[in-house]
């Protein structure tokens, strides 16, 4: 595991989003940009659906897309990652929320974004992340009796029903 | 007299779910209630098979990921790649990119033209449609040596040029294309059943598209302007001159329309990135190379522009530093993202794709509530749904 996903690496100057969001009293956390220069900014789980709605209704940034929710484990903590995108401005932005790996829960955006729903319930069901208040959260693409996440780094492949995998 | 709301269960296999899709409907007689899409009968676990495999090795199955257009999945993982590990592409690479990803998003849409109007009865413009999609498919074949998995692209490039003549071939199918364009709109466009069936049917309006990130031509024909080729340009395409096609109901008849329209700028862009190519016809090309023969990276004719690959890459030491990047391209369905997160190992950390078609049968059933069953097919077909991509 490199230090690139552990929290706080170091200090980055906050972007043109971040400042916007800063001034108007959100108390984010920029980080590093992508390798293609997309803002991305840190989230505390509480305060994720205010910013998304800021984001979203705010005439200067007016996020009007749910690109997509998906998440990271990385190792003590889960990500969630949300890609928002702008048909005004056509920008991009990055919302990442640290979440505890023992209790995995944060506030569904489907109040804000229909999109979020299935992606929500994606995510749900390959990493384990609960989404509170989110109308049907339920596995999507797995069957309804599997037995854990996918997408961990802890998941154990050797799940009777892999059996074949070992000819 | 006494009535109750039937349940009806439709797919997995059904002929005109395109896939493996079941839907779970409650009917009140012919007027649909609720639907509920059940997916996940096609995943293959696509992000999981990525953490256990090096870059190179990932790369062919990403054509598996939507098989219809194979090259935009490619060029979506090789892009984020790409920028993660800051490598550069030679134009002539670029070029051959966007000849080959125009010529494939003609191909799907030809499938989907034909698909779409098996689906409302109509059983003609099947064959009309994939006899040209035999001729693009058989190009194909002649270039990367498969018919739908094309495993062409490599990081910082393309693996071979094109094969003798095989240019003159695709400027004489783009010089034959637009008159096949204008047959099937000769079939299809005015005949009144197709109109029936389709205008005012299925209307996505611009706030709810957006409310459920529809991405692509379902987008655009409902009047919102977003086409990443030329908003957020990616390769060369703002070097190429087209136009974005747009439509103003989005109905099920403006999603033909804006696919329609579509194919003949495809056409129009290959025109022009033949045309503008670096160094021209590979033979010719050759010859210009010996005749120059100065081998200094800013000449125009044996410099980087003209090489296929930029820096070689050996797979097994290939591991690009920590951190993320992601890709975004126009592919026939709409918004395809690749979002790669490396931790400096030659295998990637997290892949993560991001494809059009699941918000579109995510859509359905908001589009679907209080129509006939009737139409059912009308509005699914005219989404595009290819199901490999829902599930990955």
């Amino acid at each position: 595991m490199s230090d690139y996903l552990e929290n706080n690496i170091q200090e980055v100057a906050a972007g043109q989003l971040a400042a916007i969001l800063q001034n108007n009293g959100f108390n984010v956390k920029p980080q590093k940009n992508t390798a293609d220069n997309i803002e991305v900014i840190e989230v505390s789980a509480d305060k994720l659906v205010e910013v998304a709605t800021f984001l979203k209704m705010n005439v200067d940034t007016h996020f009007d897309i749910l690109f997509s929710v998906s998440g990271i484990d990385a190792g003590e903590s889960l990500i969630a990652v949300y890609h928002l995108f702008s048909t005004q401005f056509k920008n991009n932005v990055i919302l990442k929320v640290w979440l505890d790996r023992s209790q995995p829960e944060i506030a569904s955006l489907s109040q804000v974004y229909s999109a979020s729903n299935w992606h929500e319930r994606e995510t749900f069901d390959l990493l384990g992340i609960k989404f509170i208040n989110h109308p049907d959260l339920k596995r999507i693409l797995l069957p309804e009796e599997w037995i854990g996440h996918p997408l961990r780094k802890d998941y154990v492949m050797n799940d009777s029903r892999l059996v074949w995998n070992k000819r | 007299m006494q009535t109750q709301e039937l349940k009806l269960n439709v797919g997995p296999q059904h002929p005109s779910t395109h896939g493996v899709l079941r839907l779970v409907m409650s009917l009140d007689g012919e007027i649909i209630n609720d639907i509920e899409p059940v997916i996940g009968y096609l995943h293959r676990g696509m992000e999981k098979l990525a953490e256990s495999r090096t870059y190179h090795q990932y790369l062919p199955m990403v054509d598996r990921v939507d098989y219809l257009s194979s090259f935009f999945n490619q060029e979506s993982f090789c892009l984020a790649v790409e920028s993660l590990a800051g490598l550069k592409v030679p134009k002539r690479a670029e070029y051959i990119r966007v000849i080959t990803m125009e010529f494939n998003r003609i191909a799907s849409h030809l499938m989907w033209l034909a698909s779409f109007l098996l689906d409302l009865g109509a059983t003609s413009p099947l064959f009309y449609a994939f006899r040209e999609r035999e001729d693009i498919y058989t190009l194909f074949e002649e270039l990367t040596g498969a018919r739908m998995m094309y495993n062409y692209y490599c990081f910082g490039g393309v693996k071979k040029d094109f094969p003798s003549g095989w240019m003159k071939k695709a400027q004489d199918l783009c010089k034959k294309m637009p008159k096949c364009f204008d047959e099937y709109e000769a079939i299809i466009t005015n005949n009144p059943i197709f109109l029936r069936r389709t205008k005012d049917i299925g209307v996505l309006t611009k706030e709810m598209a957006l409310d459920f990130g529809i991405t692509g031509p379902n987008l655009r024909a409902s009047g919102i302007d977003l086409d990443l080729r030329k908003t957020n340009s990616y390769s060369v395409y703002n070097e190429l001159d087209f136009k974005t096609c747009l439509a103003e109901n989005g109905d099920s008849f403006d999603r033909y329309i804006v696919r329609i329209d579509e194919m003949r700028e495809s056409v129009k862009i290959i025109g022009q990135a033949l045309e503008k190519i670096p160094g021209g016809t590979p033979e010719k090309l050759l010859v210009k190379k010996t005749n120059c023969g100065c081998k200094e990276e800013s000449c125009p004719i044996c410099g980087f522009d003209t090489k296929l690959t930029g820096k070689k890459i050996v797979p097994l030491a290939f591991k690009p530093p920590a951190g993320e990047a992601i890709s975004q391209i126009e592919s026939p369905r709409g918004i395809t993202t690749c979002y790669i997160v490396s931790d400096g190992s030659p295998n990637p950390y997290r892949v993560r794709w991001r494809t059009p078609s699941f918000s579109n049968v995510q859509l359905l059933p908001e589009l679907m509530k209080g129509k006939i069953y009737a139409d059912l097919m009308a509005i699914f077909g005219s989404l595009d749904v290819v199901l490999p991509e829902v599930d990955r």
